[in-house]
């Protein structure tokens, strides 16, 4: 066949492929949403779950997983924006100057009669330029930790979180203690996303910004966070979603299939949604149908709805900072 | 404040690349100068030295002495920050921020806020916020002095990307003079621009020189010639020749100088 | 072909031409003075077609020169080589014409009686083209050193000059039916005169043209009246011997 036959047909393949994944998508949620829309109303909303979560709602595990969010979000995000502000910008300097530490420890040594005076034994080396072996091996690594950090299952995570926060740091099975656990889960993508956007600001503009006079925080501060905060948002919305959905790190560190009351502080344990669903779909009997799809349900709206308020705010952004 | 700098045994590497070799010059005080070579005779560099705009390369390495004002910028003790306030910089391709016109002047002076009381040698002056009124006064004044106040007086709040070439480097160059420098820096200001726009620059920098010592780098012969009043020639990292403009461009003492500026160079 | 190309080769075009046109204004002078002193007349047609060369040469000329800066904005050396020929065709255009001036006085020298054997000029007139010879092969050669040297010669001719003007008037005092030949000879001699002069000129653009020097004012006339030993030979005696013959001894 000839050239256009090929493209005509290859073209066709590809439609076919886009077809089947729009398909499974409005499949999946079209199944959820027939199934449960039923099920919504205030009371559902709004109220405990009884009778075996046979009646009532599912109130407290919608207010355990937004809690859960914003603790997640609290957490990752500034420290993720911040690592990746370290990253990008502040990787040509060493961790620590040797050069300007050295003369401090050696006052030191003398105030602590370690050594006689505060001169070197040698004449000060001429500075080499090229990158010490030691700093250069640890950005590398800092690197490959943060791109593999985002590959590590969940349930290890669910275990860490156990294992460190639960136990050993004794924050007992908590919603600190799982918005922890997701913070580490969450943060490869926020750290990835903001530096992919920091990284996209032109330098030219950090170049002027400097000749004018400012010091380099003056200059991201002014100049590059602003014009990343669209990629940081898509870090967020991605974050968010994940931080949601995810159902073993949480069932590991603080969830409960069932509690009477809202969580009391942070340190208390609590109830979300993907656990809640999860414990429905495998313990229960049939009889909780309803409040599965209505919980899966609720689930999804909640995550789009917070990814739309994210994506407007973005836009926002967008425009206001149009290159 | 002197405004004339004196340049002894200035040597640069980038890793172990030597870019310039042992420079020494003393470029005098409101006047304009024009450095000029063949690509990658380390103009640039040189140009960057002065103020400090080569700290943030990473492989690079300065040596030597650079007075401004009888203070050696390169010493370690010296405030990088208050050099680049004194010693502005206008780059190759205009790149104002993206934000409105206004806020692209107002950005550097609020960041060091308003001189109060004499400076002394080595103390800090004072320093207040500027008022709103302050601000917008600077903004009107740095935008006059770069003659691009008429075109511009109308959409200050407008982005500054939505300005021509020309215009926006003569944004830069009100944006430069906003922070009231001594000395304002050219790299090769008018490359990026056509004929029109940098006839105006061209002209707005003999206008400068009356209130700024001015260094320009440009490859272009005939702009130096034309606003230049010394001119600098460098080759592979030296400085070949310097000289008057007029002595360079009639009788120059060095071969390697003719050569350059009868293009029987290569 | 780059532009650089282009303005190397119009850089030597402009040579050429240059160094043609002072060749025929040298000829022209040669040819002239031959004329005068070896009495050939019929070399009066050739010194006029060789003016009229010189004078098409010298606009062809200036234009390429203005062509090169307005095209090429040439500096420095290429500057001082474009200048320097605007300004020597100038000088060789006036060579030609006083060439020419030479030549239309032949007649009335002719009939001046006698009188250009007993003032001599074919002295004076060969140091004259000697000069333009000098001139022209400085400018050729680029050769700053022979060009300074024209102006001690100059000197000499404007001694030469003196003399025989005061000579001629002399023969023309005695003897009024002298006067017309007396006048053309005065003329002639201030040609040549004039002729040494424009190469001494031509000598100064040279200097410049390499050096990049330019002459003191100061240099240029030598006071003629403090200048005693002009080194001429002696005044042809009113017997009307001929000089060369007084030369011989």
């Amino acid at each position: 066949m000839d050239r256009k036959q090929k493209e005509k047909l290859l073209f066709l393949l590809f439609r076919l492929c886009a077809l089947i994944v729009v398909a499974t998508l409005v499949v999946l949620v079209g199944y959820v949403v027939i199934n449960g829309i039923g099920v919504i109303s205030w009371s559902f909303l709004t109220e405990f779950p009884r009778q075996g979560f046979t009646a009532g709602g599912i109130f407290p595990a919608i207010m355990g997983t937004l809690y859960l969010i914003a603790l997640v979000m609290v957490i990752a995000v500034p420290i993720g924006v911040l690592t990746a502000v370290y990253v990008s910008e502040y990787s040509d300097q060493p961790l620590i100057d040797f050069e300007k530490v050295r003369p401090r420890l050696r006052r030191l040594a003398v105030t602590l009669h370690l050594r006689e005076n505060a001169e070197p034994k040698r004449p000060a080396k001429v500075k080499k330029t090229r990158k010490r072996g030691s700093q250069r091996l640890f950005y590398r690594i800092l690197r490959i930790v943060i791109t593999n950090l985002a590959g590590v299952p969940s349930i290890v995570y669910g275990l860490l979180g156990f294992g460190m926060l639960v136990i050993f740091f004794n924050m007992g099975m908590s919603l600190i203690a799982s918005a922890i656990t997701l913070a580490f889960l969450v943060l490869p993508l926020v750290i990835t996303a903001s530096r992919e956007t920091i990284e996209a600001v032109p330098y030219s503009v950090r170049e002027a910004s400097l000749a004018l006079g400012a010091t380099k925080w003056q200059t991201i501060r002014s100049h590059v966070l602003p014009y990343s905060i669209p990629g940081i948002l898509t870090g967020v919305i991605l974050s968010i979603s994940r931080a949601a959905g995810e159902t073993a790190p949480i069932l590991l560190t603080g969830a409960l299939v069932l509690k009477q009351t809202l969580p009391e502080s942070v340190f208390s344990s609590y109830m979300a949604l993907p656990y809640q669903l999860y414990a429905l779909a495998t313990q229960y009997s049939d009889a909780t149908r309803p409040m599965q799809y209505g919980s899966a349900l609720v689930l999804l709206l909640m995550v789009v709805g917070l990814n739309l308020v994210a994506i407007i705010i973005r836009n926002k952004y967008r425009k206001k900072y149009r290159w | 404040m002197d405004g004339s700098i004196s340049v002894s045994n200035l040597n640069v590497w980038f890793d172990t690349n030597h870019a310039l070799k042992d420079v020494n010059l003393k470029i005098g005080k409101n006047e304009i100068t024009a450095i000029i070579g063949p690509s990658g005779c380390g103009k640039s560099t040189f140009i960057r030295c002065l103020n400090r705009m080569n700290d943030i390369i990473p492989k690079c390495r300065v040596e030597g002495r650079i007075l401004v004002d009888d203070e050696d910028i390169n010493d370690p003790k010296i405030d990088v920050v208050e050099v680049r306030r004194r010693i502005g910089m206008v780059f190759q391709k205009p790149n104002p921020f993206p934000k409105s016109i206004h806020e692209n002047i107002a950005y550097a002076p609020r960041l060091h806020g308003m001189e109060e009381g004499l400076k002394g040698k080595g103390s800090e002056p004072k320093r207040r916020n500027y008022t709103r009124k302050e601000i917008d006064d600077l903004v009107e004044w740095s935008l006059k002095r770069a003659a691009l106040w008429d075109e511009v007086k109308e959409r200050m709040n407008k982005s500054a990307y939505d300005l021509s070439g020309g215009q926006q480097q003569r944004l830069c160059i009100a944006r430069a003079l906003a922070v009231k420098p001594e000395i304002m820096l050219f790299d090769e200001p008018c490359s990026a621009l056509d004929p029109i726009a940098t006839a105006k620059i061209e002209d707005l920098l003999v206008d400068l020189k009356k209130d700024y010592t001015v260094v320009i780098v440009t490859h272009n012969m005939q702009q130096a010639a034309r606003v230049a009043d010394k001119t600098a020639y460098f080759y592979l990292g030296e400085l070949i020749e310097y000289g008057s403009t007029e002595q360079i461009f009639e009788k120059p003492e060095k071969k390697l100088t003719e050569q350059y500026i009868t293009g029987r160079m290569g | 072909m780059t532009s650089r190309v282009i303005f190397q080769t119009e850089l030597e075009t402009l040579n050429q031409e240059v160094s043609q046109m002072a060749t025929l204004a040298r000829e022209s002078v040669e040819k002239a003075v031959q004329c005068i002193v070896d009495h050939e007349p019929e070399l009066r047609a050739e010194v006029e077609r060789l003016d009229k060369e010189i004078y098409r040469l010298e606009q062809v000329i200036e234009k390429r020169c203005l062509d090169l800066i307005a095209l090429h904005a040439p500096v420095a050396g290429d500057l001082r080589t474009i200048s320097t020929c605007l300004k020597i065709i100038t000088d060789l255009d006036r060579i030609g014409r006083y060439a020419s001036d030479i030549v239309e006085g032949y007649d009335d020298l002719a009939s001046a009686n006698g009188l250009a054997r007993q003032v001599n000029i074919s002295h004076m007139a060969e140091l004259v083209v000697v000069m333009v010879e000098d001139a022209v092969k400085a400018f050729i050669e680029r050769d700053p050193e022979a060009a300074r040297e024209l102006y001690e010669r100059d000197d000499e001719v404007d001694c030469l000059y003196d003399t025989k003007f005061r000579a001629v008037l002399t023969y023309m005092m005695e003897d009024p039916r002298k006067i017309t030949g007396g006048i053309h000879l005065i003329l002639i001699a201030r040609y040549l005169e004039r002729i040494a002069d424009h190469s001494c000129n031509i000598g100064e653009r040279v200097v410049y043209m390499v050096t990049a020097e330019r002459m003191n004012p100061k240099d240029r006339k030598k006071d003629h009246k403090l200048y005693d030993a002009c080194d001429v030979p002696k005044e042809p005696a009113r017997d009307s011997y001929s000089s060369h013959d007084l030369e011989e001894k």
